[in-house]
């Protein structure tokens, strides 16, 4: 799997916006992986407030201005780029690793398990989504903790349904028939022959899937059920900036850009995974 | 001697950015006469659906085709007059039937498109079709034309696609494995309709195949093709009864039959050479048990007999 | 018989379709076989015959909807889910598509090790079987680490196979194995099938649409159309004598113009006589298994030039009506005359029948003196499964004189008789069963009756048993063993052949075919070994010992002292006993060589008798050979 990663990554060399998209990335995960430690305004990044500060526009010293509370919006952004990163990473995995459980379990089984899973799946998947995690946070309360559960749960059936399908596919090949019929233990068949034959699709939607999470993630946040103050949640900080926007329209505009960037390059990831993996390996 | 097709040093080779990665093809001559048959039997690799795309002009953009190809009274074939000879003067037949019409329109709709494309009026074409359904031998006409291709048999689209190849009354018929994909007894109908009407219509006829007891059946001389040449090609009686090449025997020794011993029959060492870019001489002498250094030295089709074998250890 | 590993009886599936209940396609019908330990069963037929249909319901993997199945013994659906995986463990699987077969995630050693997962063996253990299958499959050790991207079709079958084998399984199934590979690679594959199963006394079940294949490699088989089987049997019987209409025109359909030269009257039951045996004597590797007598590898250039001894010509009328083929006479080593009718060319092969007997007795001579065999020891001594039967006490040296008293009925007319079963036992007949099959299988069946080496008794089953031997002793085949000792010495110019049976043992009794210059080359040596002028083949001493007749302490046989007063068997060889010392080799429907050592002449003859064997004709023969012989005094 590392392999084919890398062979992904050299194949995206070849185009101008695959290139950039990797750029992105690449000083996004930088930023989140270094926190604390590369702020330009170390103090001011993780929170405290700087009132002598206030209202000051991008410029030599404040490179993308101060928020409304007078701290250096860069470093709020690169300090929050931790939290947002992290959190979708973790809804992400957390809704991959039960959905691909599930879905492996629905395709393997079939019958009234398959049906089971694939109705509650359903169920899941005819919300918006958005609303599913407004409901369920607004049952669980505001909080990042509680929109992040929120978002696993609505999570979760894109990957039943995408494995599950996939699954299918693969337990009638041949080679699984076979292992049938020579009597291998269903767990082996799962784990040995189902899952590693359905990785392609699932590496592909796990990494669109990342941008749209934060995009998620940060909607909750700006209609304030997600991350709470003083966290530096780009959602948080973009709703932060809307009463100010038409005299400090750089703290919205910055953090709104941030998200639409990195949003925007998970999404080139994910096309060129699928270009990569797809119609070659599709054979 | 009436001939048809005439295909005079056929080289194919593939390139990338002007250099060339492959030779699928390194030097083929072959003629056929109106009304005859003739076989090109060779397994995977060696060329022989090729040969047909070359004659068509329907080689992929990379490729690089030298030599000279005619076709009777239409003179060598180019890239310029090619395009009103396909499907016109050269007709073709392949081995899926499904994949050689469009599943949305029946095969009225399809035929009358090709009848179009040749110059032939909505009424004309509506009077010729079913004499010409009834030719492939199908009865129920009425009901095929109205049919899409995924309610009929293989068998029945194999007629259709006969029927559409025939409809302009080519000169050449090439038939790449028409009958590969179909149960034995079916394909068995195929081959015999296929004389039948050559006989009544006098076209020549391209037969190309991997199994060999299908292209002795249509075939009176048969060329034997390896790795991009032809290694024996003479009368089907004389090549298949009394082969000489070294290839030849191995393949047909590798033939099943209840008259062999089980665990006997011909296993010719190695594989066939997947690029045959840079090789010198023979390109069966690595394994060939009668290969001597001579063989460094490429063979020519000599003839030997009644027919001719490219081997310097096939002595006259 | 054996229990066997697989019964289908009367089995039905139906399958019903998803959306409307009532809709039901019935794949399979009533359909009932067995097949025995050893053994190769094929099932052929076209798309929608239900063929894979009813093999997978034979393993196990669709369930039946009705009729029984047992695996080994045992009704398949009484079994519990841990007798179900034991029962799995003796069974093994080859799809048709060998690379989709195999998981591209694992490597081969993971794809071949994992049928042995649960097994209780330790990961040495799985190791050294891995690399044992992986060899006995035609790869190395290298392939292991691979995936399967990186092996080919054929290797990827290899591969397939290996793992059906890890189990050490009995009964293995074979979907379309070889369909979507190449003719060679084909050809590979079919071999090393064959290979394993003679090895490891594999059974298999195979399917295939291709008829060529199931032909070549089953040794019974079914034909299948539309759910039911149309014809089963054994595979000699169904492909030569076809009885439902589905088969005949199956079989067309693989015929080419250039293979179906079987004449339209051809008859199987009778080609051994008139009027099929004209065209069969000539062409009998045609229509059934031969395997050929090599000849020296640089022997002379064929003569082109055909002597002609006109005192011959009086003889014509005498020729004609004792239905020659061919007449060759040599005269003190020189060929004086040469004769061919009808379609006999000098470069044709023609079936010598009993005459094959002398060249196995002649083989006995030089195979005794280099001491390889010992004329004394008894056929229980060098063949334990022999132990049993009616020839276990017998000695060499009664087989070659033809008095090992054996319940042997040489009736060639009789379909019951010995003979006739042996020759359905070699394929010359056909067989309704299985059980029929195999010469050696019927060699242990023979029954004594009687004191060994006291009465001479005519018995063809002795010279096959006696070829068993030499093939033993030796460890080559028969065919092999001709072509060293007996005809590449003689110096042929042509490779003889020999019928052989559906295992690939001679018929040495009568299956060999020479053309008529070869035999009478070896029937000069056998003269000019006699005179003392050669040795390639043979002692002087042993031409002198067979041309003095069998022990008088004999009991002879009264049609023999009525044409031969004196004479008897010996070697293999008809010894006269008369003035000029003749010896002849002679065979049914008029085949013989004759050896006159008083005039230095050798005479070949090739006929096509309309019956087997009659006093008339032989006599006949006698006379006209002496007639010829005279010529030349």
């Amino acid at each position: 799997m590392i392999t084919k990663v890398k062979a992904g990554f050299t194949f995206i060399r070849g185009d101008i916006w695959t290139a950039i998209s990797t750029f992105i990335l690449t000083v996004f995960v930088l930023v989140a992986v270094l926190g604390k430690w590369i702020l330009p305004y170390p103090s001011e990044g993780t929170g405290t407030a700087n009132v002598d500060h206030l209202h000051i526009g991008p410029g030599a010293a404040h490179w993308l201005g101060t928020d409304e509370l007078g701290r250096d919006l860069l470093s709020r952004l690169m300090y929050g780029a931790r939290s947002v990163l992290f959190t979708s990473l973790l809804v992400v995995i957390v809704a991959a690793l039960v959905g691909t459980v599930l879905g492996l379990m629905a395709a393997f089984f079939g019958g009234w398990i398959d049906s089971a899973i694939m109705n509650i799946s359903s169920l899941f998947l005819s919300f918006p989504p958005l609303l599913l995690s407004l409901v369920a946070v607004s049952l669980l309360g505001p909080g990042l903790k509680n929109s992040l559960i929120a978002l696993m749960i609505s999570w979760w059936p894109w990957y039943a349904r995408l494995i599950r399908n996939e699954a299918r596919f693969v337990k009638l090949r041949p080679f699984v028939e076979i292992a049938e019929s020579m009597g291998v233990s269903r767990r082996r068949i799962i784990f040995r022959h189902l899952l590693p034959n359905v990785t392609s699709p699932l590496i592909i939607q796990f990494a669109a899937d990342l941008g749209t999470v934060i995009l998620a993630a940060g909607s909750l946040a700006f209609i304030g059920l997600g991350a709470q103050p003083p966290a530096a949640d780009w959602g948080l900080l973009v709703a932060q900036g809307r009463s100010v926007i038409f005299d400090q329209w750089w703290i919205s505009t910055f953090a709104g850009l941030a998200i639409f960037l990195v949003v925007l390059a998970f999404n080139s990831l994910g096309d060129v995974l699928r270009d990569h993996f797809d119609p070659r390996r599709s054979k | 001697m009436n001939t048809v097709l005439d295909i005079k040093g056929l080289k194919v080779d593939f390139e990338i950015k002007g250099r060339k990665i492959s030779s699928p093809i390194r030097g083929i001559d072959l003629s056929i006469n109106a009304g005859e048959t003739h076989g090109i039997v060779g397994e995977t690799g060696c060329g022989k659906s090729l040969t047909a795309l070359a004659i068509m002009g329907m080689l992929p953009a990379n490729a690089l085709r030298t030599g000279c190809i005619s076709l009777g009274d239409v003179g060598e074939l180019t890239p310029e007059n090619i395009q009103q000879n396909r499907g016109n003067t050269i007709s073709m037949i392949f081995q899926n039937p499904h994949s050689a019409f469009n599943p949305v329109f029946t095969i009225e709709q399809q035929l009358l498109y090709v009848a179009r494309a040749k110059g032939f009026s909505s009424d004309e074409s509506h009077a010729l079709f079913p004499d010409r359904l009834k030719e492939v031998g199908l009865v129920e006409i009425h009901r095929i034309l109205k049919s899409y291709p995924h309610e009929l048999s293989g068998g029945m689209l194999q007629r259709c696609m006969i029927a559409m190849a025939l409809l302009s009354k080519p000169k050449l018929l090439i038939a790449d494995e028409p009958t590969t994909a179909l149960d034995a007894t079916i394909g068995g109908q195929v081959l015999t309709l296929l004389k039948r009407l050559q006989k009544e219509q006098g076209f020549a006829m391209l037969f190309i195949s991997h199994d060999v007891t299908a292209v002795a059946r249509v075939s009176e001389r048969i060329a034997v093709l390896y790795a991009g040449k032809i290694v024996e090609d003479g009368p089907t009686a004389e090549v298949l009864g009394d082969p000489q090449h070294p290839y030849t025997k191995g393949l047909l020794g590798a033939i099943p039959s209840r008259n062999k011993a089980r665990g006997t029959l011909a296993a010719i060492p190695g594989t066939v050479p997947s690029n045959t870019l840079g090789m010198t001489g023979c390109a069966f002498k690595s394994r060939c048990h009668l290969a001597v250094p001579q063989c460094d030295e490429e063979p020519n089709l000599t003839p030997h007999g009644h027919t001719s074998v490219a081997c310097w250890e096939v002595r006259t | 018989m054996t229990n066997p590993v697989l019964e289908v009886i009367d089995v039905s599936k139906e399958f019903v379709n998803d959306r409307n209940k009532h809709e039901v396609t019935r794949a399979v019908q009533g359909v009932s076989f067995t097949i025995s330990p050893g053994e190769v069963f094929g099932l052929v037929g076209e798309s929608g015959s239900g063929k894979t249909t009813i093999a997978r319901c034979a393993f196990g993997i669709t369930p039946a909807t009705g009729g029984q199945i047992k695996l080994f013994g045992e009704d398949i659906a009484t079994l519990s889910s841990a007798q179900r995986k034991k029962s799995r463990k003796r069974l093994g699987f080859v799809f048709q598509d060998p690379v989709a077969s195999l998981n591209p995630r694992m490597t081969i050693f993971e794809v071949i090790s994992e049928g042995l997962i649960g097994a209780s063996l330790s990961k040495e253990e799985i190791r050294s079987r891995v690399e044992y299958l992986i060899e006995k499959v035609g790869l190395t050790k290298e392939h292991l680490a691979r995936k399967r991207h990186e092996l080919s079709g054929g290797q990827c079958q290899r591969v397939a196979i290996a793992r059906a084998l890890a189990s050490e399984p009995e009964l293995i199934l074979l979907d379309e194995p070889t369909s979507s590979l190449d003719l060679s690679v084909q050809a590979q594959i079919l071999n090393l099938l064959e290979d394993l199963r003679k090895e490891l006394n594999l059974s298999y079940l195979i399917i295939s649409h291709n008829l060529e294949v199931i032909a070549h490699i089953s040794d019974r088989m079914a034909v299948m159309s539309q759910g039911v089987i149309v014809e089963a049997g054994t595979t000699s019987q169904i492909m030569s004598n076809p009885q439902h209409e589905f088969t005949k025109t199956l079989i067309g359909a693989y015929e080419t113009n250039s293979t179906s030269n079987l004449p339209d009257d051809f008859d199987w039951e009778n080609w051994q006589s008139a009027p099929t045996n004209r065209w069969a004597y000539q062409h009998v590797s045609d229509f059934i298994k031969t395997q050929n007598i090599n000849p020296a590898q640089t022997s002379a250039a064929p003569r082109t030039n055909r002597p002609h001894d006109s005192r011959l010509d009086q003889h014509e009328v005498a020729l004609e009506s004792l239905y020659t083929d061919a007449l060759v006479v040599m005269n003190r080593g020189v060929l004086v005359d040469e004769r061919y009718y009808g379609e006999m060319r000098p470069e044709s092969a023609h079936l010598l029948q009993s005459v094959s007997k002398s060249l196995l007795g002649t083989l006995y001579g030089t195979l005794i003196e280099k001491k390889l065999i010992e004329p004394s020891r008894t056929v229980g001594a060098y063949l334990p499964q022999m132990i049993h039967s009616g020839y276990s006490t017998a000695t060499i040296q009664n087989l070659l004189d033809m008095t090992a008293a054996v319940d042997f009925s040489e009736d060639y007319d009789d379909p019951n008789s010995q003979i006739s079963q042996l020759d359905r036992a070699s394929g010359w007949r056909i067989s309704n069963s299985l059980d029929d099959l195999g010469i050696r299988k019927f060699l242990t069946t023979v029954k004594q009756n009687g004191v060994h080496g006291e009465q001479f008794q005519y018995c063809s089953a002795n010279t096959d048993l006696l070829a068993w031997i030499a093939e033993s002793a030796l460890g080559k085949s028969y065919s092999e063993i001709l072509s060293e000792y007996i005809w590449q010495p003689t110096g042929a110019s042509q490779s003889a052949s020999v019928t052989v049976d559906h295992e690939g043992h001679a018929l040495a009794n009568g299956g060999i075919s020479t053309t008529a210059r070869d035999l009478a080359l070896f029937g000069q040596e056998i003269l000019d070994t006699y005179l003392g002028k050669s040795t390639k083949l043979v002692s002087n001493a042993w031409a002198k010992d067979t041309f003095g007749g069998a022990d008088p302490a004999i009991k002879s046989v009264d049609y023999m002292q009525a044409m031969h007063p004196g004479g008897s068997y010996h070697n293999q060889w008809w010894i006269t006993n008369s003035q000029h010392q003749e010896i002849y080799a002679v065979g049914i429907y008029g085949q013989y060589i004759w050896i006159d050592p008083a005039t230095e002449t050798v005479i070949v003859k090739f006929s096509t008798l309309p019956i087997a064997l009659s006093t008339k004709f032989s006599e006949e023969h006698i006379a006209l050979f002496r007639k010829i012989s005279n010529l030349y005094s």
